[in-house]
C-alpha cells in the first residue's frame, strides 16, 4: 500500500503544481479535484513519449526521471511565477492529507472487479514495465496506451496488481462532476437549490448498479469519461473565460483522453469539430488546441503501425494507417479553416459533422442493415432495460423532458447538445466496423453510454441552471 | 431532433424481438413494475399539471426522485448482498482473481494458459519444465513477463503421473482450473507454494495436466 500511495500522491503533486500556475483562473477546490487526472494525464503523456522512443527494461527508470524533472520544473515554474503562495501550500498540503485518507479508506474497502479485458490490460501493462517488448505488444492493438502505462508501475510498488487507482480516480470523477454541476448551477441560483439539484444529478449518475460496477473496475471506461468530462467542460469555460488555463486544461484532457481507447481520436474529432468551429472561436486558439494533439497521435500511430503484433486484436495496420489518414486530413482542415474562401464552409462545420454523420449512419445501416439494427436494438435494450442502470436513464428523460418544455437558449447548451448528438452516431457508426454490440451491461457500447453521462449531467446542468423555476 | 431519435431507436426492437410483449414484458421486469409504473404517471401527470412553480409540481418531482433514490439503492444493496462483486478480496493477485476469486474467466487465460499469470504472480525464479514445445505458443510464454528462452525449459524429465504419486498430489490441498477452456489443469494451493521453488514441473496424464512444485517430486523420489 506504501509505495502505491507515494505513486499517487506524487502524480497528485505533479497536478497540483500545473494546476497552481492557473490559480487566478482556478478556484481552490477545481485546483485540488482536477490535479489526480492531470498528473496522470502528465504522466501518461512523459510514458508515451518514453516507450514511443525507446521501449526497454531501462525506458522506465527514464520514465521516472523524466517525471522526477517534469516535477521539479513545475516547481520552478511555480517560484518564479510567484504561484507557491503560503496559502497554496496550505491547500496542497490538506489536499494531500485529504487523497491520502481516500487512498487508505480504498485499502481498507479492497474490492476489486474485473472481467477477462482487466486481465488483458493489467498483464500486459505489467510486461511493458518490465521491458518485455514481446509480452506487450498485445495491449496496444486493443487499446490506447495511458491505462498499460499505470499498470507498468505494478514492479515498482512491491504488489502483484495495482488496483488502488481505479476506485481513487472514481471518487474523483464523482467529485469532479458534482462540483463542477454545483459551480455552473450556482451563477444563478442559491447555494441550497445548487446544492440540491447537484446532488440529484450527479446521484443520477452515482446510484446506478453500471456505475457502482466501474468505479472498482479495472478498465478504461471511468478515466475515459472522466478526461472527456474535463475536456469538455474546459471547451465550456473557455468560452466565458478565455485564457490560458482551461485552453491548457482542454489540451491536457484530450491528449489524455484520446490516449486511453483506440477509436477516441475519432471522438475527439467529432466533438471538436462541433465545438471549436463556431464563430466565437478564433483561428490561433483552433490552431493552438488542434496542432499538438494531431503531431502527437499521428507520430504515436506511426509508432503503434511498427509495434503492432502479427496478429493483432482490434488495431490492425491498416486501421493505424486509417486513424493517421484521419487525423491528418482533420489537421489540414483546421489549418486551411483561416481561408476566407472557405468560411461559409467552415461556420456550418458542427452541422455539416451531424449531418455527416446522419448519412454515415444511413448509408451503414442500408449496406448492412441486420449487423447494423441488432446493434442499434442492442444499445436502446440496454439503456432501457439490459444494461443494468436501473431507472436512470428513465429519471433523466423525465427530468430531459421537463426542461425541455420550459427551456430557455443558451449557446452553450446547443452545442453540447450537439456533442451528446454526434457521440451517439459515432457509438453507432462505429458498430460497422467491428461485431454488432450485444445485450449486457459489459457490452462496449453500454459502457461508451456510461463514458458519456457526466456530459449528459453536464448539459441537465446547463438547463437546469436557467430553467429550475420549472419545478 | 431528441423526438425523432428515440423513435429511430426505438423502430428495430419490434422488428428483432421475439415480440412487442415480450420487450414490455422485459421492461416491466427489469425495472420493476411499480417503479416503471410510478414513472410513467409522473411523466404523463408533469404534462397536466400547471406549468411554472406549484405545489403539484414539486410534490410529482418529490415523487419521481424518491421512487428513483429507493429503486436504485434496493438494487446496489441487492448486488451487495447476493453476489460476490464488491467483496473484500483477500489477495489482490491476477491468477487469484482469475482461479481462486472466481469473477470471469478470460479467454487468453483459461485452464492450462494460465501458466502465464501463475509464472508472473507466483514464480519469479523457477524454472518451468513443459513436456511439449508445442504445449504453448512463445507469445503466450512471453506473457509471463520473464524471458521465455531462459524461464521455460521442454523436456529432459519424467513427465507422466504415476498412480501413488497422483494420490500424493490430491492428497495436498489443491485446486483443479478448467474456466473456459477444455484443458484442466491441477494446481497446488495456496499459490505461494511456489513462490520458493527453483523447479516447476508440468506433468500429465490421460485427463489433464498437473503444475507440481519441484520440491514435491525430489520428496517422491527420496
Amino acid at each position: 500500500m506504501n509505495k502505491a500511495l507515494l505513486m499517487q500522491l506524487w502524480v497528485f503533486v505533479i497536478g497540483f503544481l500545473f494546476c497552481n500556475l492557473h490559480k487566478r483562473t482556478f478556484d481552490p477546490v477545481f485546483r485540488t479535484l482536477t490535479a489526480l487526472p492531470i498528473g496522470w494525464a502528465l504522466f501518461g503523456i512523459c510514458a508515451t513519449m518514453v516507450y514511443g522512443v525507446y521501449f526497454s527494461a531501462v525506458s522506465q527508470m527514464v520514465l521516472l526521471v523524466v517525471l522526477a524533472l517534469t516535477t521539479l520544473a513545475l516547481l520552478l515554474a511555480n517560484i518564479t511565477q510567484g504561484s507557491l503562495s503560503r496559502n497554496s501550500i496550505l491547500l496542497g498540503g490538506a489536499s494531500l492529507v485529504v487523497l491520502t485518507g481516500a487512498c487508505f479508506f480504498v485499502d481498507l474497502l479492497r474490492i476489486v472487479t474485473m472481467t477477462p479485458d482487466s486481465s488483458y490490460i493489467a498483464r500486459f501493462g505489467q510486461n511493458i514495465g518490465l521491458g518485455n517488448y514481446e509480452g506487450s505488444r498485445l495491449v496496444f492493438s486493443k487499446w490506447g496506451p495511458l491505462v498499460p502505462f499505470m499498470h507498468s508501475i505494478t514492479n515498482l510498488l512491491d504488489q502483484k496488481l495495482y488496483w488502488q487507482y481505479q476506485p481513487v480516480l472514481s471518487l474523483d470523477l464523482v467529485a469532479i462532476v458534482f462540483y463542477t454541476v454545483y459551480t455552473i448551477i450556482r451563477e444563478q441560483k442559491s447555494i441550497l437549490q445548487s446544492c440540491v439539484a447537484a446532488t440529484v444529478l450527479v446521484s443520477l449518475m452515482a446510484l446506478s448498479n453500471i456505475f457502482v460496477f466501474h468505479v472498482f473496475y479495472i478498465h478504461v471506461n471511468i478515466i475515459s469519461a472522466l478526461y472527456m468530462y474535463l475536456f469538455v467542460f474546459a471547451l465550456v469555460k473557455m468560452q466565458q473565460q478565455p485564457g490560458r488555463a482551461y485552453a491548457l486544461l482542454a489540451q491536457l484532457s484530450l491528449i489524455a483522453f484520446s490516449l486511453i481507447r483506440i477509436e477516441a481520436p475519432l471522438f475527439v474529432i467529432v466533438i471538436l469539430l462541433v465545438t471549436s468551429f463556431w464563430q466565437g472561436w478564433s483561428y490561433v486558439n483552433r490552431l493552438k488546441l488542434i496542432i499538438p494533439f494531431i503531431v502527437l497521435f499521428v507520430a504515436w500511430y506511426a509508432r503503434v503501425y511498427f509495434i503492432l503484433p502479427e496478429v493483432p486484436d482490434l488495431l490492425t495496420k491498416e486501421l493505424a494507417i486509417a486513424i493517421i489518414a484521419v487525423l491528418v486530413g482533420f489537421g489540414l482542415f483546421a489549418v486551411v479553416s483561416g481561408l476566407k474562401v472557405l468560411d461559409s464552409v467552415v461556420k456550418r462545420t458542427p452541422f455539416l459533422t451531424l449531418m455527416g454523420l446522419v448519412l454515415v449512419s444511413i448509408i451503414f445501416t442500408i449496406t448492412k442493415s441486420e449487423h447494423m439494427l441488432s446493434s442499434l436494438e442492442s444499445i436502446v435494450r440496454n439503456i432501457l432495460v439490459a444494461g443494468n442502470w436501473g431507472l436512470t436513464w428513465y429519471v433523466i428523460f423525465f427530468l430531459a423532458t421537463e426542461l425541455y418544455f420550459a427551456r430557455r437558449d443558451a449557446t452553450e447548451r446547443h452545442w453540447m447538445f450537439m456533442v451528446l448528438v454526434t457521440y451517439i452516431l459515432l457509438v453507432y457508426n462505429l458498430a460497422y466496423f467491428r461485431v454488432p454490440y450485444h445485450l449486457g451491461e459489459i457490452d462496449s457500447a453500454n459502457r461508451l453510454v456510461l463514458q458519456a453521462l457526466p456530459l449528459v449531467l453536464l448539459y441537465l446542468s446547463l438547463t437546469v441552471r436557467s430553467n429550475l423555476k420549472a419545478f | 431532433m431528441g423526438a425523432a431519435l428515440t423513435s429511430i431507436c426505438m423502430l428495430p426492437m419490434p422488428i428483432y424481438a421475439s415480440s412487442p410483449e415480450e420487450i414490455v414484458r422485459q421492461v416491466f421486469m427489469k425495472t420493476g413494475t411499480l417503479n416503471l409504473v410510478m414513472l410513467i404517471a409522473c411523466l404523463i401527470s408533469a404534462r397536466l399539471v400547471a406549468r411554472g412553480p406549484s405545489l403539484g409540481r414539486k410534490l410529482l418531482l418529490g415523487l419521481v426522485l424518491l421512487t428513483f433514490f429507493a429503486s436504485q439503492g434496493r438494487s446496489v444493496l441487492h448486488t451487495y448482498r447476493n453476489t460476490d462483486l464488491y467483496q473484500y478480496r483477500k489477495t489482490m493477485a491476477l491468477s487469484d482473481l482469475q482461479i481462486v476469486e472466481n469473477l470471469y474467466h478470460s479467454r487468453l487465460f483459461s485452464g492450462k494458459n494460465i501458466l502465464p499469470l501463475l509464472v508472473a504472480d507466483y514464480m519469479p525464479q523457477a524454472q518451468v519444465f513443459l513436456y511439449d514445445e508445442n504445449l504453448y505458443p512463445k507469445e503466450l510464454l512471453s506473457w509471463s513477463g520473464r524471458n521465455p528462452d531462459s524461464t521455460f525449459v521442454v523436456g529432459g524429465y519424467q513427465s507422466t503421473m504415476d498412480a501413488s504419486f497422483k494420490v500424493a498430489c490430491f492428497g495436498r490441498p489443491h485446486i483443479i482450473y478448467t474456466g473456459r477452456s477444455r484443458a484442466a489443469l491441477y494446481i497446488a494451493t495456496p499459490f505461494s507454494t511456489y513462490e520458493k521453488e527453483e523447479q516447476v514441473f508440468l506433468m500429465k496424464d490421460a485427463l489433464m495436466d498437473y503444475l507440481v512444485p519441484g520440491s514435491w517430486r525430489v520428496s517422491q523420489h527420496e
